[in-house]
Parts: structure tokens; C-alpha cells; sequence
């Protein structure tokens, strides 16, 4: 038997998790949470095989699909493959990451915040997830948003509700403090996700330039006058590669494209959808007149509806971003729309430095909270096995720090590096880390939180310590 | 300058030397006027709170604050900021408390028009921020308390609720970048803030602690102080410096040409809510906000007098699944499509427009279907009876002023939100509010229906004011996502028995609430609040009164409006169980 495997248990109950963690808890033993079977890009597991993965793929049920509240009940399993097939003939949509994996865990992705591709829907960073139901690190299980309570859920939706609230309970928002905390509180069990109606009509716009910047500016203007679905910005190598999954034709359509293009989507609903259509994408066209760029159905030969069907859709194996060389490293930060093209710059000229051919690099910046931020992501496509960047994506993530990123979520690397600037905030969130895992044992090593700063050190020869049962 | 012990004169003296003798002081005089607060009658039956701050500081910068904090901490000074205030939730809930008045920090800092937030202070008003956001295009969400409160206060600590959610969302969900300091006198920088020097986000790295600072409620100054934000800002497409027009009490603001009130009235609650979500769907909204007949008369009248001889026709009582719809729009073809589908969404739900700005709506349809409602429910008579005595009432209002005055005051009330304090003042001097839960529009519905049970029995009893019962005030957020109805109630809070009865309808709507199922009420705050809701709420306190330990571990920051810490709380539980 080989030792450097952990041990996987599959809850089908979120009373099999409160158990499993309660015995964790009883043992010492650190506990990993994985939601759809499959490791995430930046899941870290147990170090050296020593401890218990959570695979919460059993749990698989969209529980509740809610038109009229433009809502879904969702358990940790459900991945964005299974998620749109729910959805389809419903009437409703999701606000999900730019072509997500088929695999990827609906739940997770929101947990972890990732960037959702219809900014005007994501009010705030939390979105699109309202409540939640955890079983801490503690093993109690606990519900947070409107969806705690008073009452049990099926109470709740006797009197209408459809837990679409991050807030509460009460004078807390427990929901915030298990997102983006990257298993490190509890394991959550089902979450309600914020959906958006389905569109009578969509149009796709493409606009393209020499200049990110002068694409940002015209993101800030769409976003003043609340115009767009759909929208974001890709370089011309990244856009390849989200469309064709065969390397030279995704190169070849690249360089066919200017290097930053925009993406526009235009909805129109129940009411007067032609009418809506149209009026907004008068305006959208004559706002990128007056920046010199033009929005138009297509873009070279590269057609806008195309573009926008692959955004909204999962990804076709392989996964978009892997696709030029098999695959890829990515730095992802946040920042303001003016200061993404200076950041995106930073990062390019540091992999340049460290020997990687920048133009090689795929660029994706994406509007978020009704463009008052932008994820900011580059992408370093490399052959599988090839460390891209020689071993300085710390100085470069660094570089980046001091330029203005915020890593917001610092994943890996990052989390040392942003503590170290802020080490203020690290002793904050071990507050909340100590009162929802006190002992320590939800996924040790991440958020830059090691397992030894809780409680005991882990035992290894604990009841259920892999190595002192085999 | 009073002081009770060698610590406490020390402690003073230290105060002293942070802000300097001119902004600090325990003048009894003072002392008293910081207790003075409504809804301080629910506790003490008086217009006074139950505790006289020991002493009153006024810093003007984080750095000053953080010390105060700092000394508090050293001396067991128990300490509570307000800024604006508004009731008693701002004053101390404890003996011997310093309160921290930061009406000096009250500068915008920064407007930030390409990403569209603003950096403000404390003091920093709605409506201060408002004026100067309009002259970049911008706008920003203004709570139900009124533009002259505090933005920051709303944003970290109180509520959030406000006329424009449809389009602003909630004050909770405005704020970006956060400076904190906490219990103990650490400051935080949450977000962006903390890495880069900018306020663009406030969530990570890592968890939210926004999560730990408020949440569908804020903490009420239990949790620290809050010493700048960050708030989002939102489109205006009016006039950059809308000239503000007319008199207390009747403003309205010049040059809204795309931006136009329509008031929407429906003829149940199921068709009300049915408008709801189809309005929210549409995304043509600015503003969509109920007011109950009863404060809407008062939004338009200019005395009591007047009030009551409209009232008394009962012609607005007769319309009370109202909703006032405020469309803006940034080009004229946006406008003309939103209107169009306004009326789509009216027609569709068997609506009528009673007025609008600028355009009259005459139409028979609309006529026809408000005399059939009167009809059904006066009967022939009746109704002709109600529309005389509107007629003589209203009608001469409408005569002196002009429909079109009382769409565009109400149009400016909406966006500038200063008259929903006045119009709920007005008749006791004070008011409670229960309820109120944020959620599904059904949700809000059924909370307003229950809302006017929960109240009749008061009513009749002769403790609250006579509103028919329904008081239920509200809106509707970010396009149907989300709606709260609360449920409000006049009273005299110079009468004992009024304000022990306030308290006593407040303490009923929460358990109606509770066993209700129809969500977490706006009363959910204090143990007493907790002690209500927590069993059946996933038993949140315990985790409430974790997080108060672990931030505030010498319990210096005033909690009495928040949660105790956690051995009390034990205490607490234990003693309710055995009753």
C-alpha cells in the first residue's frame, strides 16, 4: 500500500461530515475538503500522505431551483456541467466563471470567489453566493445568510424565502468568513447561488485594440451607463485559446486578431427585448466611437456570438487555459480598471526577465462589482512538467505586490508574501480561524496557515493516523 | 469634571492630552444631551437613555482614535462612538462609558470617478456626499434614516435599508475598503486597503472580515470604531447641481428631465408582489419604494391638520398595495423604452398609475379600474362618498399645488431621502420599527401582512396610532434580488404606557417573526433580540458572542446593543432555559 495517499472518505450526509470531522477532531488529525472529486488549480492536500480528504463529490443534488426568486440550492458536487443542464428550459442562468470546467465544483467557485463574467449582476465581491450551510471545524453545523433561519429551509420556503441573502445572521456575515478561507473553517454543505433570468435576445459586440488601457476606459463607461451583460477582455492568444482547442488553429486565429479585444453582451428579457437590444447597442457602439474603437457583431472574421457562447459555456477538454502547451501557471490579482494595464506590463516584463517569451502570455481581465475592480489575471502557458518562469514567480508576484496588486486570494505562495505586508490583518483572520477551528485541522498549510499553529502538533500516530493503521 | 476614581482621573488626563482639553469633557450638561434619543422612552419611559456618558471626547483622526482606544483598554474605560446618532443604539448602554463623538472626522476624502466609489469620514452626511457625487454623474445610496446621517455609520454598523436599493443596492453591500479600529486599538485595513493603499475592494486576502465587523445588522459601536470607508457609487443621470427647489417641506429638484416618478397602485398584495418581481426583471428601476397610505398622505401634506381631514376621506387607505416607481434613464431612448415597459408591466398586472411626473395620466382604463376598486370596496355610495370628501381634501391640495408639485417633491424625496423621517415623526413624536427582513419579495409581503395582525390588537388598545394597521415600509434591491418590508408604528413617547407598549408590539413582531418563519427580523440585535431568535437560527449567538471575546477580549467596546461576551452569555441561555 502506498503510504503517500491519503485517506478519502465520501460523505452522502452533512451529518457524515460533522461526524468525520468530530473524529478528526478527536484524532488530530488534519482534514481536506475536495467538492467535485477533482483537485482544484490550487488545492493543497495533506503534505507527505498524512491526513483525511473530504471528497464531498456524493453530494451532488441541485436541490432547489427557484425561478421567481432567481435562486438555486446546490450541494458541494454539483459541477457547472451538470449546474447548466439544471438550468436549461428554466429560464434561467448562471454567472459563472469565464468557461468554467465541466468538472468544476459550482459551490467552489464561488467559495473561492473567482471572477463571474456578467459584472453588472455582481454587486458585491461575496456574489453570487447568498447562504450557506457549514459544518465547522468545531463539527458543529451551522447556517449562515438569510438561510440560518429562524426556521428549517423547507419552513423558509413555506413563508417564501429562498435563502438569498449573504447577511446575517444577525450582526455577523459568517458567509464572508468562510469564503475565500480556502477550507480553512469548515466544510460547507450546500450553499444558494444567485442565478439570473435567461434573455429573450442576445447580442454580442467585439471590440478590439492596440491598447488595453483604451479597452478598460471603455469598460468604465459601459459600466456608468449600466450597459453589457457579458463583459470582459482577453488578449489575442488567450481569446485563441478559449475558442479552438487545436493549438495552430488557435495561434493562427490570434494573429489574426488585434492584441486586446472586448467582449459585449447585450440582453434583452420578457419586456420589449428588440427594443432593449437595440437602444443599448446604439449607445455602446457610439461610446466606443467616441474612443476611437469600434463594437461591432464581429471582429476581423471572428464572429461576437461565437466569442460569446464560449464565455458563457464550460470549457471542452482540454481546459481552455492548458490548450497552447499543455499547460499553464497563472499570477491573478485584483486592481481598478486604470491599473490593469500597467500591472499586466509588470508581470509580462518580470517573465521576460526570468527568460519566458512574453509574447506567449495570455492576458484575461475581467470587471467585477460593476467595474469598481477587475480580476487581472496572466497566464503562462508552459509544457506540462516545465517550470515557466525558472523559479520566479515569487519575485515576480512580489513585483507585482509592490506595483499595486491586491491578492485577494492568496493562494500558495502569495500568502506569505501578503501577510508579510500585513501582518495585522494574518492575526485577524486566526482570530476567526480560532473560533471555528480551534484545534486547527481544516486544511492546514493553506491561507499561509501552517497545521502547528493551533492546538497540538498533528499526532501522527493518532486512532486514525494512516501510517500507524498500515 | 466628575470622576469616580484614581483610574478613572487618569484615564481622563491621558484623554486630555490626545485631543486636548477643548474636545473633551464631562459636563453634566452635555453628558445629558448625548442620552437624549428617541426610542430611549422603549427602555427608560423617558426621553433620556438609561446611562449618562462618563465623559465625551472628540478626536479628529485614526491616530487620536486608536490612542483612545489604547487608554480604554489600559484604564477598563468601556467606550461607544457615534457620529449623526439616531436613537438610542448611539448612546452608551453601561455606566461609566467615554463616548467618542466623531463629528470632527467628518471630510470626504477622496471621489474616485473612473471606479465610481468615494472614501468619506464619520461625519460625512448623505446628502453632503451626495451633492458633491452629483457633480461627477454619481450618486450614492442614502439609508432610510435620511441624508443627514451618517453614510459610514449605516455602511459599518447600523442597517442599510434606503428609497433607492433598486438601483444602490444596501449600505452593507456598498462597502468596499474599510479602516477599523478594533476593541483592543489595532487598526485594520480591510481589503485593498491593507496592500496597495486603495479602497477599491474590501473583502480578502483571504476571508472577509467584513463578515466580522457587521452584518445584516451592525454591531452599534461593539465591535470598535470605524474611521474611514470606502462606498460605491452609482449613475446620475441628472443635472450635475440640481437646483433645489421650493420650502420646508416641499423640495423638488430642477432638471430631472429622464428621470420621472410614477405612483403605482395595485389592487392586492399577491398582485403587488407580482408588479414587484416583474418591475425588478425588467431592469427599468431607479427607485421602487412602498409607503403605506398612511405616510404618504404625510409625505404630502404640510401639517397634522391637513392630515387628518385627508385621511378622514379615506381615499388613500382605499389604494394601500402602492408603489412608488422612480424611472431614470440616460439617453432619451432608454427613457422612452422604460416607460413603455412601465406601463407594459402595469397593464399586465391589472395596475393603475395614480400620478407621474409631468405627464398626467388621464387615462380612462386607469380611472375606470380606481372607481370599480372604490366601488368594491365602499360600495356605489361609498365611493362617492370617499371621492367627495377627496375631493374636498386632497383636491384642494392638488389645487393649489398641481399634481405635477406633488410627483416631482415626491421624486425629489425618493432620491434625496429626506422626508421619510419627517413623515413618520410627525404624529407621536416617535416611532418603532419591526420586521423588516431582508429577502425574497414574498417574504416581505407575508411580513407585511403579518406585520398589520401583530399591530391591530395595539391599535385598538389605544398604545400605538391608529394607521389601519399597515405601516409597512420598504423597498425593493438590485432589480428584485432582494425586498424589505418593515413594519412601523407612531406613538407618543411622552406617554408611558405608549412607549411601554411600543416595546412591548416590538417584543410580539419578533416572535411572530420567529414562529413565523418569514425571516430574520430587524429587531435581532442585543441579547434580548438573540435570546429570541437564536434557537430557532441556527443557533448563531454563541458564535456572535465568540467573535466579541476574540476581538474585544476586556470588553471595552459598549456591547449592550450587541452581543455580551461569551460567559454572559452562557449565563443568559442558562437563565432562559430555567424560565
Amino acid at each position: 500500500m502506498n503510504l503517500s495517499e491519503p485517506r478519502v472518505v465520501k460523505p452522502g450526509s452533512a451529518a457524515e461530515v460533522a461526524r468525520t470531522i468530530i473524529d478528526a477532531r478527536k484524532d488530530h488529525e488534519p482534514v481536506f475538503v475536495m467538492s467535485s472529486g477533482k483537485k482544484h488549480r490550487h488545492w493543497r492536500g495533506p503534505a507527505g500522505g498524512d491526513g483525511l480528504v473530504v471528497d464531498m463529490s456524493a453530494m451532488a443534488r441541485v436541490v432547489r431551483l427557484d425561478r421567481r426568486n432567481r435562486a438555486a440550492l446546490v450541494e458541494p458536487g454539483v459541477t457547472f456541467g451538470t449546474f447548466s443542464r439544471a438550468l436549461e428550459g428554466k429560464g434561467l442562468r448562471a454567472n459563472t466563471p469565464l468557461a468554467p470546467r465541466a468538472s468544476k465544483s459550482v459551490l467552489a467557485s464561488a467559495l473561492e470567489r473567482e471572477p463571474v463574467i456578467m459584472p453588472r449582476y455582481h454587486w458585491d465581491m461575496v456574489d453570487p453566493l447568498m447562504s450557506i450551510e457549514v459544518v465547522l471545524g468545531t463539527g458543529d453545523l451551522f447556517r449562515a445568510g438569510s438561510g440560518a433561519g429562524p426556521g428549517s429551509l423547507q419552513e423558509q420556503w413555506a413563508s417564501g424565502q429562498a435563502q438569498k441573502s449573504p447577511m446575517g445572521p444577525s450582526q455577523f456575515d459568517p458567509v464572508r468568513l468562510v469564503q475565500g478561507s480556502q477550507g480553512t473553517m469548515g466544510v460547507v454543505t450546500w450553499a444558494s447561488i444567485r442565478v439570473e433570468q435567461a434573455p429573450a435576445r442576445t447580442d454580442y459586440l467585439l471590440s478590439g485594440s492596440e491598447d488595453l488601457a483604451t479597452l478598460c476606459s471603455l469598460v468604465q463607461r459601459l459600466s456608468w451607463r449600466r450597459l453589457g451583460e457579458e463583459c470582459l477582455i482577453l488578449n489575442s492568444g488567450a481569446l485563441g485559446s478559449l475558442l479552438e482547442t487545436d493549438p495552430a488553429n488557435a495561434a493562427a486565429l490570434a494573429n489574426s486578431l488585434p492584441p486586446w479585444v472586448l467582449l459585449l453582451g447585450l440582453a434583452g428579457f420578457a419586456w420589449r427585448p428588440d427594443e432593449r437590444v437595440a437602444y443599448q447597442r446604439a449607445e455602446a457602439v457610439e461610446i466606443a466611437r467616441a474612443l476611437g474603437l469600434s463594437a461591432a457583431p464581429s471582429l476581423g472574421g471572428l464572429s461576437a456570438d461565437r466569442v460569446g457562447r464560449a464565455a458563457g459555456a464550460t470549457s471542452a477538454e482540454p481546459y481552455w487555459k492548458d490548450r497552447a502547451l499543455g499547460d499553464s501557471d497563472e499570477v491573478f490579482f485584483l486592481a481598478t480598471l486604470d491599473r490593469a494595464a500597467p500591472l499586466i506590463s509588470v508581470a509580462r516584463d518580470k517573465a521576460a526577465e526570468a527568460g519566458y517569451p512574453s509574447e506567449q502570455a495570455g492576458a484575461y481581465v475581467q470587471p467585477l462589482v460593476g467595474g469598481r475592480a477587475a480580476h487581472v489575471e496572466v497566464m503562462f502557458p508552459h509544457e506540462p512538467g516545465k517550470a515557466p518562469l525558472n523559479g520566479t514567480s515569487r519575485s515576480l508576484s512580489r513585483a507585482l505586490l509592490d506595483a499595486g496588486a491586491f491578492f485577494s486570494r492568496p493562494y500558495g505562495d502569495w500568502a506569505d508574501l501578503v501577510w508579510e505586508r500585513d501582518p495585522r490583518m494574518k492575526r485577524a483572520v486566526e482570530k476567526i480561524k480560532g473560533i471555528f477551528d480551534p484545534d486547527g485541522i481544516m486544511s492546514p498549510g493553506n491561507l499561509g496557515i501552517p497545521f502547528h499553529e493551533y492546538g497540538e502538533a498533528p499526532r501522527t500516530t493518532g486512532r486514525r493516523s494512516r501510517k500507524a493503521r498500515d | 469634571m466628575t470622576v469616580q476614581t484614581a483610574s478613572r482621573e487618569s484615564a481622563y488626563l491621558e484623554l486630555e492630552h490626545i485631543v486636548g482639553p477643548e474636545h473633551i469633557t464631562s459636563s453634566p450638561v452635555i453628558m445629558d444631551s448625548y442620552t437624549f434619543q428617541f426610542n430611549a422612552d422603549n427602555i427608560t419611559g423617558t426621553n433620556w437613555g438609561p446611562f449618562r456618558p462618563w465623559a465625551v471626547i472628540l478626536p479628529e483622526s485614526t491616530r487620536q482614535v486608536q490612542a483612545i482606544v489604547r487608554v480604554c483598554n489600559e484604564h477598563e474605560v468601556p467606550f461607544k462612538a457615534i457620529s449623526t446618532g439616531w436613537a438610542i443604539m448611539g448612546a452608551p448602554s453601561c455606566e461609566g462609558c467615554l463616548q467618542i463623538d466623531l463629528r470632527r472626522m467628518n471630510h470626504i476624502i477622496e471621489i474616485d470617478e473612473e471606479n465610481m466609489y468615494a472614501v468619506v469620514e464619520p461625519y460625512v452626511s448623505g446628502a453632503a456626499l451626495q451633492a458633491e457625487a452629483m457633480k461627477k454623474g454619481l450618486n450614492c445610496h442614502i439609508h432610510g434614516a435620511g441624508s443627514n446621517a451618517s453614510l459610514l455609520a449605516n455602511a459599518t454598523s447600523v442597517c442599510g435599508q434606503g428609497n433607492t436599493g433598486m438601483s444602490t443596492s444596501h449600505s452593507n453591500r456598498n462597502l468596499l475598503g474599510v479602516e477599523w479600529v478594533t476593541p483592543t486599538g489595532e487598526v485594520l485595513h480591510l481589503g485593498s486597503l491593507g496592500q496597495t493603499g486603495r479602497w477599491f475592494t474590501g473583502d480578502g486576502p483571504g476571508p472577509s472580515l467584513r463578515g466580522a465587523m457587521r452584518g445584516f445588522l451592525g454591531a452599534f459601536g461593539g465591535i470598535g470604531v470605524f474611521t474611514r470607508c470606502a462606498l460605491k457609487l452609482y449613475p446620475w443621470y441628472g443635472p450635475r447641481e440640481p437646483e433645489v427647489k421650493g420650502t420646508t417641506p416641499d423640495y423638488w429638484l430642477e432638471g430631472l428631465d429622464r428621470i420621472h416618478v410614477f405612483q403605482v397602485v395595485l389592487e392586492s398584495w399577491d398582485s403587488f408582489a407580482d408588479f414587484c418581481y416583474k418591475l425588478g426583471e425588467a431592469e427599468i428601476a431607479m427607485v421602487a419604494c412602498r409607503n403605506a397610505p398612511v405616510v404618504a398622505v404625510a409625505g404630502v401634506v404640510d401639517s397634522n391638520e391637513e392630515f387628518v381631514e385627508i385621511w378622514e376621506s379615506e381615499y388613500f387607505q382605499s389604494f394601500p398595495y402602492a408603489l412608488s416607481v422612480v424611472i431614470d434613464a440616460g439617453s432619451d431612448a432608454e427613457f422612452a423604452h422604460r416607460t413603455r415597459v412601465l406601463h407594459d408591466i402595469v397593464d399586465d398586472c391589472g395596475g393603475l398609475i395614480q400620478f407621474a411626473t409631468k405627464t398626467r395620466p388621464s387615462y380612462i382604463k386607469y380611472q375606470l379600474r380606481m372607481l370599480n376598486w372604490l366601488r368594491k370596496q365602499h360600495g356605489t355610495v361609498g365611493a362617492v362618498r370617499v371621492l367627495y370628501r377627496a375631493a374636498r381634501s386632497f383636491g384642494k391640495i392638488v389645487h393649489e399645488k398641481g399634481m405635477d408639485h406633488l410627483a416631482r417633491t415626491m421624486a425629489a424625496a425618493m432620491i434625496k431621502a429626506h422626508a421619510n423621517a419627517r413623515a413618520i415623526f410627525r404624529f407621536g413624536g416617535s416611532f418603532i420599527t419591526t420586521f423588516g427582513a431582508l429577502e425574497t419579495i414574498d417574504a416581505a409581503v407575508a411580513g407585511a401582512k403579518r406585520g398589520i395582525e401583530v399591530k391591530k390588537p395595539y391599535i385598538e388598545r389605544g398604545v400605538l396610532m391608529d394607521d389601519t394597521g399597515d405601516n409597512a415600509w420598504g423597498t425593493i434591491y438590485e432589480q428584485g434580488a432582494l425586498m424589505h418590508l418593515e413594519e412601523v408604528a407612531a406613538y407618543d413617547p411622552s406617554d408611558p404606557e405608549a412607549a411601554a407598549g411600543a416595546t412591548r408590539f416590538m417584543i410580539d413582531a419578533i416572535v411572530a417573526s420567529r414562529d413565523d418563519h418569514i425571516g430574520f427580523c430587524f429587531n435581532g440585535f442585543s441579547d434580548l433580540g438573540h435570546g429570541l431568535l437564536s434557537d430557532q437560527t441556527s443557533g448563531y449567538y454563541r458564535w456572535l458572542a465568540a467573535l466579541k471575546d476574540a476581538f474585544d477580549p476586556a470588553g471595552v467596546s459598549d456591547g449592550g446593543y450587541y452581543v455580551s461576551r461569551s460567559e454572559e452569555v452562557t449565563a443568559l441561555v442558562d437563565g432562559l432555559q430555567k424560565h
